[in-house]
């Protein structure tokens, strides 16, 4: 007797779909992420182990190591920073600006700026690096 | 005669591609990226002025120039502060004893400052910034 072979169906993964999901999480990171605004700045973040982690906050105000002044990465006048700063802030729940110094720049620099902002009525988060600087001498 | 109308093919892009495209771009973005936590402290400062001579008499007071920090008219080193303002317990004390001040010349550089405020915050303390004339203080 001639036993017939069983035919097996070809097994068949559908992946169809696969494209369409790879986009989807392709458009869901770039809605949710967030650039930074000052990576093209060249500023020496100050070290301290006293330092915890902060929140995002959505205004950045950087020193550089060369003494230029940058509002959300462009270039802001040390004059009108404090003007800018509150029209950014005005309707802002949040008021934290988060101010990178460099951290070899002197205080006539950065102290102004930390009144300014402070005229302005924003909450100023102090940003560095977690480590240990060289030890101020007795 | 009957004529028989010539079977079309229906067009048809394949597709199959994109999914490797779009798993390739996923791949190229998750290894350039770069995910940045900021750290740094928060300046908790009082608004307002404060007479000068009542403040020295009141407040603990960290005098900052370029090469010398002096707390309580005592030259000390950062581990000094630290333990120091620790040692105040300024956590439990109430809102107005909380605060030290900081006078810095102006040369001060910043990382210098840096450190002195994240240790006097980190301490529980309240910053109060006075201006200082001069340099090397």
């Amino acid at each position: 007797m001639k036993i017939s072979r069983r035919k097996r169906s070809q097994l068949f993964i559908p992946i169809a779909s696969m494209g369409d999901i790879a986009f989807l999480l392709i458009i869901f990171f770039m809605l949710t992420s967030v650039f930074l605004q000052e990576a093209h700045l060249d500023a020496a973040p100050a070290r301290s182990v006293d330092i915890d982690e902060l929140s995002e906050s959505m205004v950045s105000v950087v020193l550089d190591s060369s003494g230029n002044l940058w509002l959300q990465g462009t270039a802001c006048p040390p004059d009108s920073l404090e003007s800018a700063v509150a029209v950014l802030i005005a309707h802002r729940e949040d008021k934290t600006v988060m101010l990178k110094v460099d951290r070899d720049r002197p205080y006539r620099e950065y102290g102004d700026i930390m009144m300014a902002l402070s005229e302005a009525g924003a909450e100023i988060a102090l940003i560095g690096t977690r480590g240990s600087a060289p030890e101020q001498g007795r | 005669m009957r004529i028989r109308s010539k079977k079309r093919s229906s067009p048809e892009i394949d597709v199959s591609a994109f999914a490797d495209i779009a798993f390739l771009l996923i791949i190229f973005f998750i290894l350039t990226t770069t995910f940045v936590r900021h750290q740094g402290t928060r300046l908790d400062a009082p608004a307002g002025t404060q007479d000068e001579s009542e403040t020295a008499e009141e407040n603990p007071t960290v005098n900052l120039s370029s090469s010398h920090i002096v707390f309580r008219n005592k030259t000390v080193t950062l581990d000094d502060l630290r333990r120091e303002l620790r040692a105040m317990e300024l956590p439990e004390q109430p809102e107005d004893d909380r605060i030290v001040v900081l006078e810095s010349a102006e040369d001060v550089p910043y990382e210098i400052y840096f450190q002195v405020v994240a240790a006097i915050t980190d301490a529980g303390g309240v910053l109060a910034v006075m201006e200082k004339e001069g340099g090397d203080g």
